[in-house]
């Protein structure tokens, strides 16, 4: 049953954000399509949203470690 | 013979060990990290600005150069205000500067393998809660005081608390404000603490599975820390100046109050 808990913390965390991480990249390469002249901009701020999203997943795998390693 | 080869199981500690005690201050090996980062970063920057002030540029000199120019044209692209983002840069410079020669010198191999008195001597400075938590409160009180010279005292509570009966939406967003300021905070410190503690925990594991094949997939999982350590420096300063210009009123609405929080 822990173990279970330690999966899915970490799992449905990296769900959301397995969505989130699509949108970015879906919005990104849509925006690259009309403007590739803009291509580098648009990889700054495509990078910068991504560990926006990236850190939730992170946050959900350190608080699946805290409760496994910290009992 | 595999014992011999294969790296250790993984231990995972959350919070830094305390090694010594000086006077009533308790020195983590964190903290021993943070004042090695500290020592570097005070020799190369000085070592930069003797080199500029004497006319000779070398390579290096350049590349900090040209990193500190580029963080400086975003400040004020975010900031908008020249005069104010010059008051801004010193924090928000260094605080780029010191969470990535931390993230940097965290991955080094030398942490984790000298110990002293069988703990480690070393442990990267933003994989402790404490470290992250205490400059995220100093970027939000930063923050504030910046609100607080714009607006006046008086002002900037203004901003959370706006009367109930004359403007029930915008009071309504003043106190989802207040809890956002402290949910902002927790946000920023978790998310660098997040994901240094998580990629050195990432590097222990991977060099566990790998066993004998550790030298060729340890590699490509050293240039992914190498830059998330790096982002995440950049995303540290960059979120600073952007919750910095938020308490600053925008040129064409001259009215405190929550409006100016939409962007």
């Amino acid at each position: 049953m822990e173990s279970l808990a330690f999966g899915l913390t970490y799992a449905i965390a990296a769900a959301g954000c397995g969505i989130g991480l699509g949108l970015v990249g879906l919005g990104a390469v849509q925006a690259a399509g009309r403007n590739p002249e803009a291509l580098g901009k648009i990889r700054t701020l495509m990078i910068l949203a991504m560990s926006f999203v990236d850190a939730l997943a992170i946050i959900g795998l350190v608080v699946a470690l805290i409760v496994k390693f910290l009992k | 013979m595999y014992a011999l080869f294969a790296s250790e199981v993984p231990q995972v500690t959350v919070a830094p060990i305390t090694l010594f005690h000086f006077g009533p201050i308790a020195i983590t090996n964190s903290q021993m990290l943070g004042f090695l980062g500290i020592a570097i970063l005070l020799a190369v920057m000085f070592g930069t600005v003797r080199a500029v002030k004497r006319g000779s540029r070398g390579r290096f000199m350049h590349l900090i150069m040209m990193f500190f120019e580029s963080l400086y044209d975003t400040t004020v692209e975010v900031i908008g205000d020249k005069r104010v983002a010059r008051k801004v840069l010193p924090l928000a410079i260094t605080l780029v500067f010191f969470f990535l020669i931390n993230n940097w010198l965290g991955i080094l191999p030398f942490v984790g393998a000298v110990t002293y008195h069988g703990h480690e001597l070393f442990r990267g400075a933003a994989a402790d809660m404490n470290t992250t938590f205490a400059l995220a409160i100093i970027s939000i009180v930063t923050a504030q005081a910046w609100a607080i010279k714009r607006h006046g005292f008086f002002g900037n509570i203004g901003r959370y608390l706006v009367n109930p009966f004359k403007d029930p939406l915008h009071s309504f967003e003043g106190a989802l404000e207040i809890v956002a300021e402290f949910s902002r905070t927790l946000a920023l410190s978790l998310r660098i603490f997040g994901n240094v503690f998580g990629g050195e925990v990432l590097l222990a594991v991977i060099a566990y599975l790998s066993g004998f094949a550790a030298f060729i997939s340890l590699p490509l999982f050293y240039v992914l820390e190498l830059f998330v350590g790096a982002v995440q420096a950049y995303v540290f300063f960059m979120l600073t100046v952007a919750f910095i210009s938020l308490g600053l009123p925008s040129e064409e609405s001259s009215h405190g109050g929550a409006t100016e929080e939409k962007h």
